[in-house]
């Protein structure tokens, strides 16, 4: 009897405690014929507009219902004579293919959603992606009590003839509502042209600060695979980070753009071109992090971004993470050697250091037990030409 | 009698008490003050008073006003003087508009920021709704001011620099308005408009910065206007009306280059095909980039070899098909290309020199090493641009006015005009709203302007100034294809018409910045791509169903926009080269933004446009539903015609008959109309008549290849005096009006009553044989093969060239396997050949061009000269085509490529033709 109760008191207790990080979904439509399917996993919510090219079209942070992203307004205008204008605002994260225009519209084929506590994603794919004459498939997943989403594009040339493209990777959000971002842009110095195209040249390698509007286009060389983007005040806290890996491939390229009428600024991974033969195929793994603590990052390494503000190198995870142990280096002089202890997502963690390394005119790096290591640039905002 | 007198009262300048008058508005002085009255539509507004002020930047104050205002020796006045200026205005009428031309003098011996305008304050009886600020969109009228203040727009990323509004602001209701501006074109860097609701004022005004000593000369208008079809198109209207010689292409309809069709690079990217040319009625070429480096169209050799910022492009066709890469290409073999190939088709073609942005861009080490002073840095609008004109170069923003870059590129245009014998010059990015501060502001140059940061002159000034600078290189013989709102012969308007986001962002300023001046639309086509995004899933019949409905949109924008396509939606689409003839002729006689016509509910019609004016008009409804729909058409005789009490008589416009009936009351025609679907219908004017106030009238048309008529047939009214003004008809000629059969003069004095029978008859210019010999003419026999013969006298070589280029209509047939294997027509100088009835003859030396008929039944083509033959042989083979109907078929353009033709397996194929003029 004692046993029953214990066994049912823990399995209530599991429940309790499982229930506000279980995974679920739900669908609905923002225009006739056109889903957008809706998951969470207890930290985050996210939307999915299969029928306007998979965009990832949501994103709220559910303990402050803080959204991320702009709505979607989608609208179709009908004509007597010409095609109907579909119109869908640009908002979210779309895959593109750079040097052709942006169809962002095009609808994605609904394969399977699978929906367990755990985890939740949807798998949807295009026969003529961006109107070329090859195949998407993309897949959008999220884990429960996680700030990350996981997203998986494969390429299929279809065309019987080699195939080059580069894929483009799109984010518009919005951190601050009405203001204008500012895009965090690891930009590596010495370098004035990426695959014949002139890119903002920085002295030495910084996390560029994109927000005054006289740059109207940035195109810069990447340093690592990530960019940001937090609210420009300085003050309001949140950090939203796309990365893929291939961005430190060759020819790949960060491009951010803003509008010069409203605050629309946005994040844009150019991806290194890839040559596919007929049937030849090639996968692309792209993730969002929300850090909800950080005033911006300096570093992403792994699910761990790692920001300095004065008198402190912050750390915050996407994923809850176990204890482990932290050398921060100043040049090559350690500065201090950390044991940080198990995180959960969402958790912030503050390194008190001398605020002598602290400016954003100072760069660190570190390396974690396991022999990762992070750097930490200087940081570069952005000046008036 | 009574209404010729009043009309005369109107129409003059009043001794007694002096008012300048214009059929809709009188401006007179009355109790020292002026006032506007409204002559229109009195009952919306009667009068405004108009007062001028004077703003002084220096000083950041009004100065208080001591305005005399004086209405002596017939003219109206205004006088203002300071111990630092003196501003005199004279005002008078300008057809609708009230101009008011300004001295202002400063005596002072420093130089002033002055802001002269005028402000008018209308007694509207209803509170008006709408304020035009000079953009393209109506603001609605609120509690609180509306202002526009400077030229700056939004930014147009293709030409980098910015929108600027036309020269005019107005306040309306529903039904009238009043307008204030300036005269369009004018040295203005900076103007400003607004409407105080409160208040009731309407404002407009201009910034000047006056040299110590200097004199400057402003002009103003001021109007009132019937906003029942559209305020500010009627304000628009007004200004095209009153100044045409501002509107007026150069060369006017004599202009061999900007009447027909823009190539699109066509004669450009490949050597030029003469039948293509023809059948797509080209007649210039937009020639991008004929230079190595931007801003040296010269080619200087100590500026030729450098190091560009971005590599060379590999081989790009230039030049009429060269493959041209310029590593390891000589200055010398680049100019000798360039000069052999302008001198052999740049006239031919109407090789239109791109002259590096309209001078507005530049190289960047050039720039900043030898021409410092030029540079502009106003960064609302890009000041550098990484890949621009020539895509090797970084370019940086220059200023083409009084600057050392302007001497140089002023000079340039001059030597290359003789060199390759120029037809003209191409300028891009010829827009505004990009402010220059550099040294040579402080010179003595047009449109000195000021703001807190001190004086500038804006870039529209220096482009309008330019194009005055071109035409004078040969007056009438230098023709200018612009891109952007500023002075030119050809407008391009360098979007798709199917692109419907940016139609409707930049129409109608685009458009009216265009007015009555030819415009080509300049932009990728279909955009199939971007149009249906799933097109590799249509079959045939539903890309036939799509690209036919397209096709139908762009010739309906055609006409409702005066805006040209080019061949790339040609190609494929014989429906946008059979509206060709209809098309010239409504642009010939000018683009109107106003289109007076009210139209039944029951009538369907979102496209509408209106060219020309008074008995030379021409109407066009668009119905782009599915079901045809019918319903009564009122057009205002008065606002189409310009003058009171004058009736327009309007018939369907079709190739071979048409008859229409006309119900006159007071001042509208009224006529039914059936508008089928997706066809344009078109009408036009016959004849005007003055003195019409009720009446019936049946008009019809019957016309020929070598004649046409009208003739209209008078019912249900009491006799009346009146004038008959018989329509214009290009490349005929009025041989006779009729009443009853017994000429009339046209505009004598005539009773005209029920029963009587107007007749209009004119004989073509050019063909002097009937449609039926020409057509029985043996020009191939049964099986499809060459059976007539060609005369040429001996020596006549432009005889020669008509004959080689008729042989040539033959060829290309050939070529397109349309026609089987044929060889030229035999060509003969055996005058005995003359007498045959196979035979075509052509020669040159004669008085007028006439295709003719011979007394043995052959055909004459008798012209002036070589070039005037070829044009006639043309002619010819136009009429030709319908004997030999081939049609281009599809063919990978910009817009539309060679993978969307195979996918929708339309190789080869063209949509079907629809003759719905006929």
């Amino acid at each position: 009897m004692i046993k029953r109760i214990f066994f049912a008191g823990l399995g209530v207790l599991l429940l309790n405690g499982c229930t506000a990080y279980q995974c679920s979904m739900s669908k609905g439509f923002i225009g006739p014929d056109v889903p957008e399917y809706i998951f969470s996993n207890g930290l985050i919510r996210i939307k999915v507009a299969s029928g306007i090219a998979g965009i990832v079209s949501g994103f709220e942070y559910l303990p402050e219902k803080k959204q991320l992203f702009e709505p979607l307004i989608y609208k179709v205008e009908k004509h007597d004579l010409l095609p109907d204008s579909v119109h869908a605002s640009v908002t979210g994260g779309r895959e593109l293919v750079w040097g052709v225009g942006n169809f962002g519209n095009a609808k994605m084929t609904v394969h399977r959603v699978h929906v367990e506590p755990a985890k939740t994603f949807i798998e949807m794919s295009t026969r003529f992606f961006q109107g070329e004459n090859i195949e998407a498939r993309k897949r959008v997943e999220i884990h429960s009590g996680t700030l990350l989403v996981d997203v998986t594009f494969t390429i299929v040339n279809r065309n019987k003839k080699m195939q080059k493209m580069s894929l483009w990777k799109h984010l518009t959000a919005r951190i601050t509502p009405e203001k204008r971002d500012t895009i965090l842009i690891p930009a590596r110095g010495g370098i004035d042209r990426v695959a014949g195209k002139a890119v903002l040249e920085m002295d030495e390698d910084v996390i560029y600060h994109d927000f005054a509007p006289e740059h109207q286009a940035v195109f810069m060389a990447p340093l690592a695979p990530w960019m940001g983007r937090c609210s420009s005040d300085g003050v309001n806290r949140g950090t939203l980070v796309m990365s893929c890996d291939e961005m430190l491939g060759p020819e790949a390229f960060f491009y951010s753009w803003k509008s010069p009428v409203n605050p629309l600024h946005t994040a844009e991974m150019v991806l290194p071109g890839c040559e596919l033969p007929y049937r030849g195929s090639k996968t692309y793994r792209i993730r969002y992090y929300f850090f909800p603590h950080l005033k911006a990052i300096r570093a992403l390494s792994g699910t761990t971004g790692i920001d300095i503000e004065p008198g402190f190198v912050v750390l915050e995870n996407a994923v809850d993470v176990p204890a482990r142990s932290l050398t921060l280096f100043c040049g090559k002089k350690a500065i201090g050697s950390y044991r940080i202890p198990a995180l959960a997502a969402g958790e912030v963690y503050r390194i008190a250091v001398d605020t002598g390394f602290t400016g954003n005119d100072i760069s660190l790096s570190g390396q974690w037990d396991n022999k990762e290591k992070f750097n930490l640039p200087k940081i570069k905002e952005s000046v008036k030409k | 009698m009574k209404k010729t007198v009043f009309l005369w009262l109107c129409c003059t300048v009043s001794v007694l008490s002096a008012a300048v008058i214009t059929p809709n508005v009188k401006l007179e002085v009355s109790g020292k003050k002026l006032y506007l009255h409204n002559l229109m539509q009195p009952r919306s507004w009667h009068k405004a008073q108009l007062r001028p002020f004077m703003y002084d930047g220096k000083m950041k104050k009004y100065i208080p006003a001591d305005v005399t205002v004086s209405d002596s020796d017939g003219a109206v006045t205004l006088h203002w003087e300071t111990e630092q200026w003196q501003y005199t205005t004279r005002f008078s009428a300008k057809k609708m508009l009230i101009l008011g031309e300004s001295v202002l003098v400063n005596k002072s011996g420093k130089e002033l920021f002055l802001e002269p305008g005028f402000i008018a304050k209308a007694d509207f009886s209803e509170a008006p709704e709408l304020f035009w600020d000079g953009f393209g969109k109506m603001r609605t009228i609120g509690k609180e001011p509306l202002v526009r203040n400077g030229i700056k727009g939004k930014l147009m990323k293709h030409i980098a620099s910015s929108a600027i509004p036309f020269a005019g602001s107005a306040v309306m209701t529903g039904k009238s308005g009043i307008h204030l501006g300036h005269v369009m074109f004018d040295p203005v860097s900076y103007s400003a408009s607004g409407y105080d609701p409160v208040k009731g004022e309407l404002r407009f005004s201009q910034r000047v910065a006056v040299h110590p000593g200097e004199t400057l000369q402003l002009r103003w208008v001021a109007g009132a206007m019937d906003a029942s079809y559209g305020g500010a198109e009627a304000a628009v209207q007004q200004h095209y009306d009153a100044f045409p010689e501002l509107w007026t292409v150069s060369g006017g309809q004599q202009n061999p280059y900007v009447w027909g069709n823009h190539a699109h690079y066509r004669t450009w990217w490949i050597t030029p095909v003469p039948e293509e040319v023809r059948r797509y009625r080209i007649s210039c070429e937009w020639t991008y980039t004929p230079y190595k480096r931007s801003g040296d169209m010269l080619c200087r050799p100590e500026q030729w070899d450098y190091r560009p910022n971005n590599p060379f492009r590999k081989k790009t066709p230039r030049f009429g098909g060269y493959m041209l890469a310029y590593p390891g290409m000589s200055r010398e073999e680049f100019l000798q290309l360039r000069k052999e190939r302008y001198l052999k088709y740049g006239k031919k073609y109407g090789w239109l020199f791109y002259n590096s942005c309209s001078g507005t861009w530049c190289e960047i080490q050039l720039a900043k090493s030898k021409y410092p002073d030029s540079l502009t840095d106003d960064t609302s609008s890009p000041t550098l641009l990484k890949s621009w004109s020539t895509g090797h170069d970084w370019e940086v923003r220059v200023f083409p006015m009084g600057t050392s870059f302007a001497a140089d590129f002023r000079a340039d245009m001059k030597k290359l005009t003789e060199e390759l014998d120029l037809p003209g010059f191409a300028l891009d990015c010829g827009s505004g709203g990009v402010y220059y501060r550099g040294p040579a502001v402080k010179k003595h140059l047009p449109g000195r302007a000021w703001d807190d940061e001190g004086v500038f002159i804006d870039q529209s000034v220096a482009i309008n100034d330019e194009v005055d600078y071109i035409h004078s290189l040969r007056p009438g013989s230098m023709s200018v294809f612009i891109n952007g709102p500023l002075k030119g012969d050809l407008v391009m308007y360098e979007e798709s018409l199917v692109e419907l986001a940016k139609l409707r962002n930049l129409m109608p300023l685009a458009k009216w910045h265009a007015g009555p001046r030819p415009t080509v639309s300049h932009g990728h086509g279909w955009e199939y791509r971007n149009m249906v995004p799933d097109w590799r899933s249509k079959t045939s019949e539903e890309f036939c169903d799509i690209i036919g409905k397209m096709s139908d949109h762009m010739i309906f924008s055609q006409f409702q926009l005066g805006i040209n396509t080019t061949y790339i939606s040609m190609s494929g689409n014989p429906q946008q080269i059979y509206i060709l003839p209809e098309y010239e002729e409504l642009k010939r006689a000018g683009w109107n933004s106003l289109v007076p016509l009210k139209l039944a509910d029951t009538l369907y019609a979102p496209y509408r446009g209106c060219f020309g004016s008074g008995q030379n008009s021409f109407f066009f409804l668009g119905n782009s539903r599915p079901a045809e729909c019918s319903g009564e058409v009122v057009l205002d005789n008065e606002l189409q015609s310009r003058r009171k009490n004058t009736a327009l008589l309007v018939v369907r416009k079709l190739r071979s008959k048409a008859e229409t009936v006309n119900r006159i009351n007071g001042r509208y025609t009224a006529f039914d109309a059936v508008l089928p679907s997706r066809v344009p219908v078109l009408f036009e004017t016959v004849c005007a008549v003055e003195g019409a106030e009720k009446l019936c009238a049946a008009v019809s048309t019957e016309k020929r290849l070598d004649r046409q008529s009208w003739s209209v047939e008078l019912s249900d009214c009491k006799p009346f005096a009146a004038k008959v003004f018989p329509r214009d008809i290009r490349g005929f000629t009025l041989t006779g009006l009729e009443l009853n059969g017994k000429k009339l003069l046209p505009g004598a004095t005539v009773t005209l009553k029920s029963g009587d029978k107007l007749v209009g008859n004119y004989i073509s210019d050019t063909f002097r044989i009937t449609r039926d010999a020409l057509h029985k003419f043996p020009f191939t026999n049964a099986d499809g093969r060459i059976s007539c013969r060609l005369h040429v006298p001996a020596g006549d070589q432009g005889a020669k060239a008509g004959a080689q280029r008729f042989n040539e209509f033959f060829r290309y047939l050939k070529k397109q396997k349309f026609l089987p294997d044929v060889t030229p027509a035999p060509v003969t100088s055996n005058q005995s050949s003359l007498q045959r009835a196979d035979v075509i003859a052509f020669a040159t030396g004669a008085d007028e061009n006439t295709i003719s008929a011979l007394p043995g039944g052959g055909i004459m083509l008798k012209a002036r000269n070589a070039d005037e033959l070829e044009k006639l042989t043309c002619i010819l083979l136009d009429e030709m085509d319908k004997l030999y109907p081939y049609v281009i078929p599809f063919g990978p353009v910009m817009g539309l490529n060679r993978e969307m033709i195979y996918s929708a397996k339309m190789q080869g194929k063209h949509l079907p033709q629809r003759p719905y003029f006929e």
